[in-house]
């Protein structure tokens, strides 16, 4: 009887300490973890619509319609120094290889192109999946060199070549798997912010930023 | 005191003599996983030696107010602690590296490494000692996924901690798969165990050696100091 109380008690005490240590630890990194994920979310709206200075939250601008049920999709519209939309960046979340994958993707105003892209998180695996965020494979999603998926010609489709049409991404070698997860989330994402604000939102760049994209919306 | 082990032996038996990854062959489910690049290597190591140091210490420090049949209860209990403080920490000052270990960090838990010291040597020894051999063993686990990361990274990307070093290398991509990592660790093994079968085979030369000297001593009754033991 008396090891087994002294048995509870150890256990007990352990938790209580280790749980009392945590929950203080816990208060520490929590704000920091959210503001390093606010912090590279904004990077990241100012990355994938190259140019942009300051953004637009979807809910600012589209604020008459009433948000679809099952969720609003999150975007941001990219404005310049002049206050001339430049894009939108939208962000997108799907099953990638080995956990969801959480993107965001910048596109044209008028949804023809891609502008860029950035995976704000992913659990890929290490040193092949992960290739998703770094080195040429999100290059391929921006429009350098006039070499960006154009989506006039349907959503983007993955290949392992060398792209022959203007929809198509190539494959990372050895990460096909995630290569296709960031496609699909890139063309879910993208249709998903066309219903919401409809296709000629935002009126090609030009004029007032935010009534264009009320008034299509609103129709 | 001449029979215990001295504190610099404590550190330096983790990093070659019981090396955690090429001689107890510990830990091989992070060793291979995230040994990718030489980077992992070291913030992985680097996770390992605060995660062991901590452990090793409280459990030296509590260990006889925990009863036997609870110990590794209440031992899990402890390490999972420190990494969850290692894994918000990661999280909070080094996204970039937190993000880039995934699962890895809080897997340290079930790592056989941590338990393995404070079963076989934190739970028998005082805290110094404790904290000592935690620093060698985890020295010794960040050497070891160090090499192996730098080894891959250098044949699978053409890089070493990011900077190119082999300009004009066409990257074995096998090299930062699955595979790569068997191959690499394995080869490693090898070279490790010729390394000790050699220094082995020659210290036990030279015992044999030194006991025929003895025998040849007690034969011929020639005193230790004489001329005969001069020429061996």
């Amino acid at each position: 009887m008396k090891t087994m109380l002294h048995m509870v008690a150890t256990l007990v005490i352990v938790g209580l300490v280790a749980g009392a240590s945590l929950s203080l630890v816990s208060g520490w990194a929590q704000p920091l973890i959210e503001a390093n994920e606010t912090k590279v979310k904004m990077a990241g709206v100012m990355e994938v619509v190259p140019g942009g200075v300051s953004s637009k939250t979807l809910a600012e601008i589209a604020s008459a319609t009433p948000a679809p049920p099952g969720g609003d999709v999150e975007a941001y519209q990219v404005l310049d120094a002049q206050g001339q939309v430049l894009g939108w960046a939208v962000i997108g979340e799907g099953t990638g290889f080995s956990d969801k994958i959480r993107l965001m993707v910048g596109v044209a105003p008028d949804f023809g192109r891609t502008l860029g892209i950035r995976i704000l998180k992913d659990a890929e695996t290490p040193g092949l999946g992960t290739k998703i965020r770094e080195g040429d494979f999100p290059d391929r999603f921006f429009g350098r060199g006039g070499q960006a998926p154009s989506l006039g010609d349907g959503p983007l489709t993955v290949v392992k070549a060398p792209p022959g049409a203007a929809n198509e991404v190539q494959a990372i070698t050895g990460a096909t798997i995630s290569s296709k997860a960031v496609v699909k989330i890139v063309n879910e994402g993208v249709a998903r912010l066309r219903a919401r604000v409809g296709a000629g939102a935002a009126g090609g760049g030009t004029g007032a930023p935010a009534a264009p994209g009320r008034g299509e919306a609103g129709r | 005191m001449k029979a215990r082990v001295s504190a610099r032996q404590e550190v330096l038996k983790g990093l070659w003599d019981q090396n955690p990854v090429f001689r107890q062959l510990l830990g091989m489910c992070p060793t291979l996983a995230v040994t990718v690049t030489a980077l992992n290597g070291v913030a992985m190591g680097a996770a390992v030696v605060f995660v062991l140091v901590c452990s090793n210490l409280m459990i030296s420090l509590v260990r006889k107010w925990i009863p036997g049949q609870v110990r590794i209860a209440a031992y899990i209990v402890i390490i999972a602690t420190f990494v969850t403080v290692v894994d918000l920490t990661m999280k909070a000052r080094f996204p970039e590296l937190s993000s880039s270990l995934g699962a890895f960090i809080p897997l340290i838990v079930v790592n056989c490494i941590i338990l393995g010291r404070a079963e076989a040597f934190a739970s028998k020894n005082g805290p110094w000692r404790s904290v000592l051999d935690a620093v060698g063993m985890g020295l010794g686990f960040t050497f070891g996924l160090t090499f192996l990361g730098s080894l891959r990274e250098v044949l699978g990307s053409g890089t070493l901690f990011g900077v190119t070093v082999l300009p004009s290398w066409e990257p074995w991509v096998v090299m930062i798969l699955p595979a790569g990592g068997f191959l690499t660790l394995g080869l490693i093994l090898g070279g490790v165990n010729l390394i000790t079968r050699t220094v082995e085979a020659r210290r036990r030369r030279a015992v044999v050696e030194a006991s025929r000297v003895t025998a040849r001593i007690a034969v011929t009754g020639i005193a230790p100091g004489s001329p005969a033991r001069g020429e061996a």
